[in-house]
C-alpha cells in the first residue's frame, strides 16, 4: 500500500530530514512511525501526500509513483488518504456535521451522498449526537474525532496520522486510539507518528523508530524503546 | 445543485468579508468602464456629425453667377470621368440656402442677416480616395465658370485630429483605471485566498481540484467587475438621458447618438469586464495555489 524505497529528503535549506529510508507497509497494516522530534516523522508523512517531493529515492502509495504523479493528478491521489492532525484543522465557522460534509462538497458528491455517508461517518466515531455543534462547544477528543470523521469519510485506502493525540490527554488519547484502531479494523491501512510512548506500548503493533532522518528500528509488535 | 449551492456560498461569503475592498474593485471597474464607453460613444457622435455637416463630401467646386447649365453639365461630366471621382452632385443656391437654414435653425439671427443670393450654388465632389485631391484640382484648374475649389478634407483631417486628442485621452484614461481595476480586483481575490487561507489547505488535503478551488475566487472576481459594468451603463444610458435629449431639443441641425448607440456598445464594455477579471484573478491566486 505505501512503499518508501531509498528515500533521501533534503529541504532547501540544507537540512536532511530523512536519508535513505526504505520502509513497506501493506494493505491492513497499523503502524507507528516513532522517534524524537525532528527525526523526520512528519517529512515521511508529508512525502506520501505529496506535500514534498523526495531528493531521491521512489515513494509508491495506493499502487501510484508519487515522483511521476502529475500535480493535477495529486488531488486524486489525496482522495484516497485520509488526514488526521495534532492540531485537528477543523473550520470553527461550520458545524460539525458541515466540517465532515465539506471533505465531500469539494470533492463534488452529489448532496444525497453527502447526507448519508456524513451521518453514518459520524455515528461511527460517536458524535451523531453532536452534528450540529460548532468545534468550540466540543472537548478536544471530539473534536478530533470529527477531524478522524473527515478523514474517513471519503472511505480511504490509507489514513496518515501526525501525532493525532499530541494535544489530548492521557484518557482521552486512548479513547481516539480505539477509534483508530476501528478504522484499521474495517480495513483501512492506518500510518500514526507519534511520540506518545504509553500508547505505543499499549498497543503493541509494528513501530519504524526514526532518528536523525534514519531508520533505526522496524518491529512488529514492537514499543515504543 | 449541490454544486452550484457550494459556489454560490463560497462566492458570497467572499464578498462579504472583504467588502470594502470588493467595495473599491467595484467603483474602480465601473469608473473604468464608464470612461472607456464614454470613449465609444464620443467617437460614435463625432462620426455621425461628420457625416452631417460635411454630408461625405470631400471637396466642393463652388461657381460662378450666374450658373450656366452648360457649364454645370460639362463639369460634371469631365469629373465623373475621373477614375477618382466617387460621384458628383450639383447643389443650387435655392438648396445651398435651404440647407444653410437648416444647419443653423437654432440660430435665427444669423438666418435672417444672411441674404440667400450670397450663397454660391456648387459641384460636391465625393472621391473615391481622398488623397487623390490634386488630380481634382488639376482638371477643373482653367475652366469657365468656378469661383473656389474647397478641399473638405484638410478640414475633416483637422476635426479629426482635434477629437482624436479626445477620444485617445480618454481611452488613455480609461485604459489606466482598467488597470487600477485590475489590480484591486487580484488584491480582492488574494485577500480572500488569505483569509480562507486554513479552509483551502483542509481543500487540498481532501483532495480538492485546484479549479474546485480557484472557482469561487473567479466568480468572485467575475462578479465585482460586472457589478462595475452594469452600474457603467446605467450610467451611460443616465447620461445619455441628461446631456443628449436636451441637446436633441435645441440643437437639431446635429444628428446625436440614440438609444441604439448605447446598446451596441454594451458587449464591448462586458467583454472589457470580463476578461479584465478573469485575468486579475489568475494573477491574484497565482502563487497561492501551487499543490
Amino acid at each position: 500500500m505505501i512503499s518508501l524505497q531509498r528515500v533521501t529528503k533534503v529541504y532547501r535549506n540544507g537540512t536532511t530530514a530523512l536519508e535513505d529510508v526504505t520502509v513497506e507497509v501493506e494493505k491492513g497494516e497499523f503502524v507507528f512511525i516513532v522517534g524524537p522530534s525532528g527525526s523526520g516523522k512528519s517529512t515521511a508523512i508529508r512525502l506520501m501526500l505529496k506535500e514534498e517531493e523526495a531528493t531521491k529515492g521512489d515513494i509508491y502509495v495506493a499502487g501510484k509513483n508519487l515522483a511521476k504523479l502529475t500535480s493535477w493528478k495529486v488531488p486524486h491521489l489525496r482522495r484516497n488518504i485520509g488526514t488526521v492532525f495534532q492540531d485537528f484543522k477543523l473550520l470553527q465557522d461550520k458545524t460539525v456535521f458541515e466540517n465532515v460534509a465539506f471533505a465531500l462538497e469539494v470533492i463534488g458528491k452529489p448532496k444525497h451522498v453527502i447526507d448519508q455517508r456524513v451521518a453514518e461517518i459520524l455515528e461511527l466515531v460517536g458524535l451523531g449526537d453532536k452534528i450540529n455543534n460548532f468545534p468550540d462547544e466540543l472537548s478536544g477528543g471530539e473534536q478530533q474525532r470529527v477531524s478522524i470523521a473527515r478523514a474517513c469519510v471519503n472511505r480511504p485506502l490509507v489514513l496518515l496520522a501526525d501525532e493525532p493525540t499530541g494535544n489530548l490527554d492521557p484518557s482521552t488519547s486512548v479513547e481516539i486510539m480505539r477509534l483508530l484502531d476501528k478504522v484499521n479494523r474495517i480495513g483501512t491501512t492506518v500510518v500514526m507518528a507519534t511520540h506518545d510512548q504509553a500508547i505505543v506500548d499499549a498497543m503493541r503493533r509494528r513501530v519504524i523508530e526514526l532518528d536523525k532522518g534514519k531508520v533505526v528500528r522496524d518491529q512488529a509488535r514492537g514499543v515504543y524503546a | 445543485m449541490s454544486r452550484f449551492e457550494f459556489l454560490f456560498r463560497e462566492t458570497t461569503s467572499g464578498l462579504r468579508r472583504n467588502g470594502l475592498v470588493a467595495f473599491a474593485a467595484i467603483s474602480t471597474t465601473f469608473i473604468a468602464l464608464l470612461l472607456f464607453g464614454l470613449s465609444l460613444l464620443i467617437s460614435r457622435q463625432v462620426s455621425l456629425m461628420i457625416e452631417a455637416t460635411t454630408g461625405n463630401v470631400e471637396v466642393a467646386v463652388y461657381l460662378t453667377d450666374p450658373v450656366n447649365p452648360d457649364t454645370v453639365r460639362s463639369l460634371s461630366g469631365t469629373l465623373t470621368g475621373l477614375p477618382v471621382v466617387e460621384n458628383v452632385d450639383f447643389e443650387s443656391k435655392q438648396e445651398a440656402c435651404d440647407r444653410f437654414k437648416e444647419l443653423f435653425a437654432n440660430q435665427p439671427a444669423l438666418v435672417n442677416n444672411v441674404n440667400c443670393d450670397a450663397l454660391p450654388a456648387s459641384l460636391r465632389v465625393k472621391l473615391e480616395d481622398p488623397e487623390q485631391y490634386a488630380q481634382v484640382e488639376a482638371v477643373l484648374q482653367g475652366q469657365p465658370g468656378i469661383d473656389r475649389i474647397v478641399d473638405q478634407s484638410a478640414f475633416l483631417d483637422r476635426l479629426f485630429a482635434v477629437t482624436r486628442v479626445f477620444r485617445v485621452g480618454v481611452l488613455l484614461i480609461s485604459f489606466v483605471m482598467l488597470v487600477s481595476a485590475a489590480i484591486l480586483i487580484a488584491n480582492t481575490v488574494r485577500m480572500g485566498l488569505f483569509a480562507r487561507r486554513k479552509e483551502i489547505g483542509i481543500m487540498k488535503l481532501v483532495g480538492a481540484t485546484n479549479w474546485r478551488i480557484r472557482t469561487p475566487f473567479l466568480v468572485e472576481g467575475l462578479f465585482e467587475s460586472l457589478i462595475g459594468a452594469a452600474a457603467a451603463i446605467l450610467v451611460l444610458f443616465g447620461l445619455k438621458v441628461a446631456f443628449i435629449n436636451p441637446l436633441n431639443e435645441s440643437v437639431q441641425f446635429v444628428p446625436w447618438i440614440v438609444n441604439s448607440d448605447v446598446i451596441a456598445i454594451i458587449p464591448w464594455l462586458l467583454l472589457a469586464a470580463v476578461v479584465v477579471s478573469l485575468l486579475a484573478s489568475l494573477a491574484g491566486m497565482r502563487r497561492f495555489l501551487d499543490v
